[in-house]
Formats: C-alpha cells, sequence, structure tokens
C-alpha cells in the first residue's frame, strides 16, 4: 500500500520510495530509509500528510505520499 | 600551512537548529532568527573576538546532507569543499539526535576538526533527558563536544574556551549503515525517554486540522489585516501630529535662518513634503511587521505551507513556495531571495512571477490614503479586496500557464515542521527595529533623492527656473504619457508622473502626489486637501480604484526588480516580467474603471 491509504494514528514501516535518485537521498537524510518506522500525525482529504520519523515532524504533499510504499505496523 | 591571522569556523547544521542564534550570540550581529527551516538563505561572515583571539565565522544555510539540493545547500556544500575551513561547529538539536546525527557523520567523513554543539540543552534538561556527553564523543571518534543553549546563552563561554584549545587533525573515518549506527549511538548516550511533544502535536491537531486548520489560517491572516489598518491607523494619528510638529518646527527655523527661498521651497515644498509625507505611514508598517515576526518566530509558517500545498498546487507550485509569498507582504526583495528554499529552477522562477503580485508593504501608503480618500467608512473593505485580488489574479494567471504548458509533474512538498514556541520578544524587537530603520534609511535616502529630483524638474523648464509648475520639465514629462492613461480614469499628468516616481520604491508615489499637488502640511489635513486636488483634476470613486489596481499589478520597485535579475541570472526573463506587469497593470485597471464607472 502506499502511505496515502495510510489513516491517521497509525503506525507503519517504509518498505520502498519510489522518487528520482536526489530527491531519494534527501528524504533519507531526513530519516526515510526503507525499514524505519513512522507514524501519521495528520491527514488531509487531498493526501498531505504529517508525519512523524525518526524524531522528526515532517509535512509530506500529496503528490510524494504516493510515492512512499509502507506496510501498517502492528504494535502490541 | 601557511600562518594565518584568524581561523575559519563554519557554522554547519540542520536547517532550523539554532545556527544562527548562536552566529548571533557570538560575534554580537543581529542576523535574522525565525523559528521555520530555511531562513539564513547566504554566507554570513563575522568576527568571534576572545581572550585576544579572533576568528572568521561563516553562518551557513542549514542542510541534511551533503548532497546538495537546493540553492542554498549549494552555498553550504561549496563553502566545506573549497574553502579553507580550520574548524566546523557543527550545531544539533540536542533533543532529536536520531536525525541531527546524520549530518554529523558525513561532516566527521570530511576530515576536518569538528566541534559538536548540542544545542537547545534547555530542552533536553526541561523534557527530563541526559545525554552522556563521554560516550557521545568516544562513540564518534573523540569529536570535542559541548553542549549550550543559543538562546538561554548557556555553555557559550565554554565553546569560546574550546575554541582556543589545539586540535590534532582526526583520521578520516568511514561510516555504513549512518542509520543503524545512530540508532546504536542514541540507545546508549540518551538516557531517559523524551516526554513525547505533546503540546505541539496537540495544538497541531487544530492548527492542521483539514477544515478548522484552514478557518484559522485565514482568520489569522484578517487578523493582520485589520491590525495593520485599524490599529496602525489608531496609532498614525499621534504619530502625524508629532511629525507636524517637527516639521513646523524646521520650516520655522529655516525661514529665520533666511535660507535663500529657492532653498527654503526646496526644503518646505520637497523633502518636508516628500520624505513627511511618507513617513506618516510608518506605524501601519511597525504592525505589519510585528505580525509576520510572530507568524515566523511561533513555528506556524511551515503549518501555513502544509496547509497551502493543495491550494499553491493549484497555480503548479508546492506548499513551500507560499513561504516566500507570505515574507511578500512585507517586502518583495527578501521573498525574491527565500525563492532559493524551492527544488527546481522552474519553479521558482514561476514563485518569484507571482511575487509582485503580492502587495508589498511600501504599497500599503497608497491604499491607505485613496481608500481613507474616496471611500470613508468602508475603506478598510476596499483594501481588502485590493489584497485578496492580487492573490486570486496571481493564481489564476499561473493556474492557466499550469494548463498551457505541458509539464505534469507533481510537486513533492517535503518540509519539516518544528515545534511551537513562544516568539521570543528579543528577536521580534531587534526585527521591528530593523525594519523601522530600514524604514528611516529609506525615507532619507530613495524617497529624499526622488523628492528632490521631483522638485527640480517641476521648478525647472525649457527656460530655466519657474514658479510655473505647468511650465516644467516635469509636467512635459508627465503630459507626453497622459494619452496613453486616457481609458483608465486618472489621465492627469500629476498622476502618471507620480506613478513613474513610484518606480524607485512605490511610497514615492505618495510623496510625489503631494509635492505634485503642492500640499504645504500633512498635520493640519494634507489628505483633505489632496482629495480636494484629485477631485477638481476630475477623479472619482471608481478613478481611485482604477488608480489603486494599477499600483497593485504595476511593476515592482527597482530594488525589487534587481533582486529578480539577481536571482534569475536572466535579464531577458527579467524585462519580461517588468513588461508583462505593466501590461497587466493597464489593462486591469482600464476595465476596472470602464466597469465601475458605470455602476458608481
Amino acid at each position: 500500500m502506499t502511505l496515502q491509504m495510510g489513516e491517521k494514528n497509525h503506525r507503519y514501516i517504509l518498505k520502498q520510495l519510489n522518487v528520482k535518485a536526489a530527491f531519494r537521498q534527501r528524504l533519507e537524510a531526513l530519516g526515510f530509509q526503507p525499514g524505519t518506522e513512522l507514524v501519521i500525525l495528520g491527514k488531509k482529504t487531498g493526501g498531505a500528510m504529517i508525519v512523524r520519523i525518526k524524531g522528526s515532524r515532517i509535512a509530506l504533499g500529496s503528490g510524494l505520499t504516493t510515492c512512499l510504499e509502507v506496510k501498517e505496523h502492528y504494535v502490541s | 600551512m601557511l600562518a594565518k591571522e584568524q581561523s575559519a569556523l563554519g557554522f554547519v547544521g540542520n536547517p532550523n537548529c539554532g545556527k544562527t542564534t548562536l552566529f548571533n550570540k557570538l560575534t554580537g550581529l543581529s542576523q535574522k532568527t525565525a523559528n521555520w527551516p530555511g531562513v539564513t538563505i547566504e554566507k554570513i561572515e563575522g568576527v568571534i573576538e576572545h581572550d585576544g583571539k579572533k576568528y572568521a565565522a561563516a553562518d551557513l544555510p542549514g542542510l541534511y546532507d551533503l548532497s546538495a539540493y537546493t540553492m542554498e545547500e549549494e552555498i553550504t556544500r561549496k563553502y566545506l569543499q573549497s574553502e579553507n575551513v580550520d574548524m566546523i561547529l557543527n550545531i544539533v538539536d540536542a533533543s532529536n539526535l536520531e536525525r541531527s546525527l546524520y549530518l554529523t557523520l558525513r561532516l566527521l567523513e570530511l576530515g576536518k576538526p569538528v566541534i559538536l554543539v548540542l544545542n537547545m540543552m534547555d530542552v533536553v534538561k526541561k523534557s527530563g533527558m541526559t545525554i552522556d556527553l563521554e560516550a557521545l564523543s568516544a562513540m564518534l571518534g573523540g569529536v570535542r563536544v559541548c553542549p549550550v543553549s543559543a538562546r538561554k546563552g548557556t555553555g557559550v563561554e565554554q565553546l569560546l574556551t574550546l575554541l582556543k584549545e589545539p586540535v590534532k587533525p582526526p583520521g578520516r573515518i568511514r561510516y555504513q549503515d549512518e542509520y543503524g549506527y545512530i540508532n546504536h549511538i542514541v540507545e546508549r548516550c540518551v538516557l531517559g525517554k523524551a516526554k513525547s511533544r505533546d503540546f505541539s502535536d496537540q495544538l497541531d491537531q487544530y492548527l492542521t486540522h483539514p477544515i478548522l486548520g484552514f478557518a484559522i489560517f485565514f482568520f489569522i491572516m484578517f487578523l493582520v489585516f485589520l491590525a495593520t489598518f485599524t490599529v496602525g491607523d489608531w496609532l498614525k494619528g499621534y504619530w502625524e501630529s508629532i511629525l507636524g510638529f517637527l516639521f513646523d518646527a524646521a520650516k520655522t527655523s529655516s525661514f529665520y535662518l533666511r535660507l535663500s527661498p529657492w532653498l527654503q521651497s526646496l526644503l518646505a515644498d520637497g523633502i518636508f513634503t516628500g520624505v513627511g509625507g511618507v513617513l506618516g505611514f510608518l506605524p501601519n508598517m511597525l504592525i505589519l511587521y510585528l505580525a509576520l515576526a510572530i507568524l515566523e518566530d511561533s513555528g506556524y509558517m511551515a503549518r501555513a505551507a502544509y496547509l497551502m500545498d493543495e491550494t499553491m498546487g493549484i497555480a503548479g507550485l508546492s506548499g513551500k513556495a507560499f513561504l516566500p509569498m507570505l515574507l511578500g507582504f512585507g517586502c518583495t526583495v527578501p521573498a525574491v531571495m527565500a525563492t532559493r528554499v524551492l527544488e527546481d529552477k522552474k519553479e521558482r522562477r514561476k514563485a518569484i512571477a507571482l511575487l509582485p503580485f503580492v502587495s508589498c508593504s511600501a504599497k500599503l501608503p497608497i491604499y491607505i490614503l485613496f481608500a481613507d480618500m474616496f471611500f470613508g467608512r468602508r475603506a478598510v473593505f476596499l483594501t481588502f479586496c485590493i489584497y485578496v485580488s492580487g492573490i486570486l489574479l496571481a493564481m489564476m494567471l499561473a493556474a492557466v500557464y499550469k494548463h498551457l504548458s505541458s509539464s505534469r509533474e507533481s510537486r513533492m512538498l517535503c518540509i519539516e515542521m518544528p515545534d511551537y514556541r513562544l516568539p521570543s520578544i528579543k528577536s521580534a524587537g531587534v526585527y521591528l527595529w530593523q525594519r523601522i530603520r530600514e524604514y528611516l534609511v529609506k525615507a532619507g535616502t530613495t524617497i529624499f533623492a526622488a523628492s528632490v529630483i521631483l522638485w527640480v524638474l517641476l521648478n525647472h523648464g525649457a527656460y530655466g527656473y519657474t514658479s510655473q509648475i505647468q511650465d516644467s520639465f516635469g509636467a512635459a514629462i508627465g503630459q507626453f504619457l497622459v494619452p496613453a492613461f486616457q481609458l483608465t480614469g486618472f489621465g492627469e499628468w500629476q498622476m502618471v508622473l507620480a506613478l513613474i516616481c513610484g518606480l524607485s520604491a512605490k511610497e514615492v508615489v505618495i510623496s510625489s502626489l503631494y509635492i505634485l499637488y503642492e500640499i504645504p502640511d500633512l498635520a493640519g489635513g494634507g489628505a483633505g486637501q489632496l482629495l480636494s486636488a484629485l477631485a477638481a483634476a476630475g477623479m472619482n470613486q471608481a478613478g481611485a480604484v482604477a488608480f489603486l489596481v494599477f499600483c497593485l499589478l504595476y511593476t515592482p520597485c527597482i530594488s525589487a526588480v534587481a533582486a529578480v535579475k539577481k536571482e534569475t541570472g536572466s535579464f531577458k526573463w527579467t524585462l519580461g516580467m517588468v513588461l508583462f506587469q505593466l501590461a497587466a497593470a493597464w489593462s486591469g485597471a482600464v476595465l476596472i474603471y470602464q466597469l465601475l464607472s458605470r455602476i458608481l
């Protein structure tokens, strides 16, 4: 699933970043590395989101949230 | 190595981690600081003096890793690679080591001496965490670590002492699986779990809410606008009487000093009338800048970018482009420079093209004066419409352009959202004082010079000095262009000339009108006298609105045009923008006048 399909307050594990290489490097420096856990803090109807990843709070545009592949992370 | 008098220190770190705050503290400078990523977009140089030693310090734009992605990051990367940096001060947000250390590892790989400055230690302490400094240093190849709070000023002395110590060149280190290693470091060195950032997260539930967030955003914008006009106007009353008193005193003394008549005329009719007419609007300007300072320092800016992402998408821009737009309400020049945070050249140029439609604060005096004169109690409403129509028009043009151009790439907003904090009174004070100083300097230089030149043009004609304004060069220039403005409702040579003078700075439109219509003093109801002069010249409400629309849309001032040329690097593009704005202003004014003169 893409991150855009995710729901608020749920946790996800990042699987893949489908973006250009230069932009991927930027995202990875921000903490978006495959295998990293993130939480959706807020979501707009258009698909833009606020996520918490590696301790920082980052806003992602709707164009970007469709490019990030995730799987839901169930924490007991 | 050659003996250098000063060793060079580079301030490097993630955006919004407090580099400039620390830089200001150490150098005694007062560079702009605020609470959003990307405030510093240039390399700023300063000198640190401590214990008889001098250091050449460079404050650099923030970055996340060494592969520069945007223009301002490129500046930092170049500095690190090419210049003779003796020491890197790597400033990190100690309350978020997990993310910050990524850049630290990259910097250590460069093999240059690094001091790891753990900033925001006050936040760390407050949240109940402790950091094992020795272990941290050991795990990072023995790098020197210094805990500080740049905002509170703690730990700065220790940092200065640390600078003096001789450094042995560190060995080159290579890190692999950076985040794996960072996890390891954080687990080992950060003791106690941070209380979650409850407050900011809770506030975000409202402020970035899909519906409520928008409502609050527009409410805030409206409030800023209202305060600028109502509170500003209230203060303006008092301020104008002070100014009037001062100018009267100056005029009287110039009379008693027996200055020659032409000099008296230059002072009274040129300088006092012109400069004084503009200085009166200082209070409105101050309120607007105070509001911007609060927005910038509170952490709300990044939220605005998030909220406006889809809206900016209509224009083919990402929400990040909204940051320069917001700054543009203050002044177009820094706003044009702030577009450096945008990722690609096309997007930057598009954002720059939109900026002149965002009404800068220099146009405020024109709106206030004309709206007050012609619309009385409905003045604030009219001004609001002018502001909004500028933005709407810009968005519409951009949307049309987006539709016509084939590029279909989607813009990808990605911006860090800092914690909210109370705006610091000190940084707001510094910011306001700088704006006041800039405004006074502008009044004393650009507006002063424009007033003198205009006075000369109006008092000299083909036959030398003349007291008949109709025979002057100024009148000739204005009259030459009048035919082009017949359809706009302000086809009077005085108004046309004032608009031309306004190219030097937008406030000059006002100072020029005061001079052109020979309005003697501003305290004794200068606006009333100007109104009767304008009305006698045939200007009505429709003409006044058309005039304001023209002012809203026409070519920005010289400084803004120069900034556009510098940032785009293209003369052709800049010229195209200038001509386009002129055409837009003319068509807008004609349209509005022809429409309104049939309704009103």
